[in-house]
């Protein structure tokens, strides 16, 4: 009796380890539903100052983290739209808030947030009186996104006014000058390559690169639709401009973003689900 | 005076050899890690995000470190009754009350150094070889910003006091405390938020203005006490600003030490 006792022990043991064995393996050959890891929750500015324990410093920290923490990939529109009012929110706790500033610049105003990259720059100007670089910033989304150089230069000729040191001063009433002569791509690039070298986060280096070989790309198409209507004239396709020689081959936006010509010939990069951003 | 000197002393040593300082070495801790991880979440000013979350933790942990001494040494010796044998003595129970709250700023102040350290330390090696290009500057400015914190820190103790000397619970100034916290330093940012028109929204900024208006009359303004824009981007307060905020901090806290030996005072003790 005793010895049947045991072998149902050992039979039930050896079956429920089996069982287990089997519903491990099946378990794990299942697809595993992805968090949605993209930012779609926007809290009040009053409910982040609440669960920042009414310290407005931490809420803008909670909030720059937040913004970091989306990562740097091509994210919905909708998702543009939080991160842009959560920056903004950053910069109206923490106005000095450097990294709030950076990555906003970086990555709004290339992403139709144009409008809320500039609060947030006007606001850092107040925060951080002796930086030079929010109302460089400011002034460059004048000019590139607003296509707007005069206001763009008196921008930096007011910030150059406040500048303590003579060096900065004189370097950004030069950029100003230039500002009104040359092209906005030029600058674009320019920054672009500085913003990646001053940053010590790598993903965030590597999304700049992408968005200064976009920019170059977007330089070099341009180059070649104005030799093709010095040339030809009128407004070519890049399928035609392909067959005809004037590109190696159908550009490819290192952002994934689709390439066209507008119906000026102006090269655009446009998103894929929605038009925005170049 | 001597008798509110021997229960300063009392104080300390009930919250030194209490689980206080285990309390304040386990947040120096968390601190340590808190300050260092938010770090390496930083592109360009691993340094400055450190040392702002740090302040940021220092002013948290050290409103609930006072609170839990005010709970701990106050509340509960009147919840306990053990309060009655030192009422016993011939002396005015303001020197007790007073005593006390001196007794618990003292310990707030040796955290606040101890904190203080610990998070200068962690700014130094925060972001490794990185050199971001504002640098932080943990000197006066450091100092004058831990200061400040200790002010505010001296008032929401007040507050406690003030609920301990006739709440019937002991968990009141503890939950209170807190909240009255977190209220008078959101204060300002809700000022400032109606005051630039409310997002471009008049109706609320109207419709909230005059309660906001009538709040701040009630409830002092404990963020215009945060100088950390001194130490984290070299930008220096406005010292008349900083002057009239100190004041207004004493001012209020003597007010609320009044209430509280009044109300400790008249207590009837059952």
């Amino acid at each position: 009796m005793r010895w049947l006792y045991r072998s149902i022990w050992i039979v039930a043991a050896l079956g429920l380890l089996m069982l287990h064995l089997l519903v491990t393996d099946a378990l794990h050959q299942q697809p595993r539903h992805r968090v949605q890891d993209e930012m779609q929750v926007y809290l009040p500015r009053s409910a982040q100052l609440v669960s920042a324990a009414g310290d407005r410093y931490l809420a803008a920290n909670f909030a720059v983290f937040r913004a970091f923490m989306v990562g740097t990939h091509q994210l919905q529109p909708s998702t543009y739209v939080v991160l842009a009012n959560l920056q903004r929110d950053a910069s109206y706790f923490n106005p000095g808030h450097e990294d709030n500033y950076y990555v906003a610049a970086a990555v709004l105003p290339w992403n139709d947030q144009v409008e809320a990259t500039q609060t947030i720059l006007a606001n850092t100007q107040l925060g951080r009186p002796t930086d030079a670089l929010p109302a460089f910033l400011y002034g460059f989304n004048q000019l590139h996104f607003l296509q707007d150089p005069v206001g763009a230069a008196k921008t930096l000729q007011l910030a150059a006014a406040r500048m303590p040191d003579a060096d900065t001063r004189t370097s950004l009433e030069a950029i100003a000058s230039r500002w009104v002569t040359q092209g906005d791509l030029d600058e674009a690039s320019r920054l672009l390559r500085i913003m990646a070298t001053q940053t010590r986060d790598k993903a965030f280096r590597a999304y700049l690169e992408k968005r200064i070989a976009r920019v170059d790309l977007l330089k070099q198409l341009r180059m070649a639709v104005a030799k093709w209507q010095s040339e030809r004239g009128g407004v070519p396709t890049l399928e035609a401009m392909v067959a005809r020689g004037y590109l190696a081959g159908m550009p490819v936006d290192p952002l994934g973003a689709e390439i066209v010509l507008d119906q000026q010939g102006n090269p655009l990069a446009v998103a894929k689900k929605a038009r925005g951003g170049q | 005076m001597m008798l509110t000197s021997s229960h300063i002393l009392a104080t300390w040593r009930s919250g030194v050899r209490g689980r206080s300082f285990h309390a304040v070495f386990a947040l120096g801790i968390m601190l340590l890690l808190c300050a260092w991880l938010a770090a390496s979440f930083s592109a360009r000013q691993p340094q400055a995000v450190a040392l702002d979350v740090g302040l940021s933790g220092i002013r948290i942990g050290l409103t609930l470190l006072s609170l839990m001494w005010v709970q701990e040494l106050v509340s509960k010796e009147i919840d306990r009754r053990t309060v009655f044998f030192v009422l016993a003595y011939p002396a005015p129970r303001a020197s007790y009350l007073l005593g006390r709250y001196l007794g618990v700023m003292a310990l707030a102040t040796a955290a606040t150094i101890l904190l203080g350290v610990t998070l200068a330390l962690i700014v130094r090696l925060a972001g490794g070889d990185y050199q971001q290009i504002h640098s932080t500057l943990i000197g006066w400015p450091y100092v004058a910003s831990l200061a400040m914190i200790l002010l505010d820190i001296a008032l929401v103790t007040a507050f406690a006091f003030c609920l301990a000397s006739f709440a019937t619970s002991a968990l009141l100034p503890l939950t209170l405390g807190f909240g009255f916290a977190i209220g008078a330093r959101a204060l300002g940012p809700v000022i400032d938020f109606l005051a630039r028109g409310a997002d471009g929204d008049p109706e609320f900024a109207a419709r909230y203005s005059p309660i906001i208006n009538m709040v701040r009359w009630f409830l002092p303004d404990l963020d215009r006490l945060d100088l950390r824009t001194w130490p984290l981007y070299g930008v220096a307060p406005e010292w008349e600003a900083v002057a009239l905020a100190a004041l207004a901090a004493l001012v209020y806290t003597g007010m609320l030490l009044g209430i509280a030996v009044a109300a400790f005072n008249r207590r009837t003790f059952a």
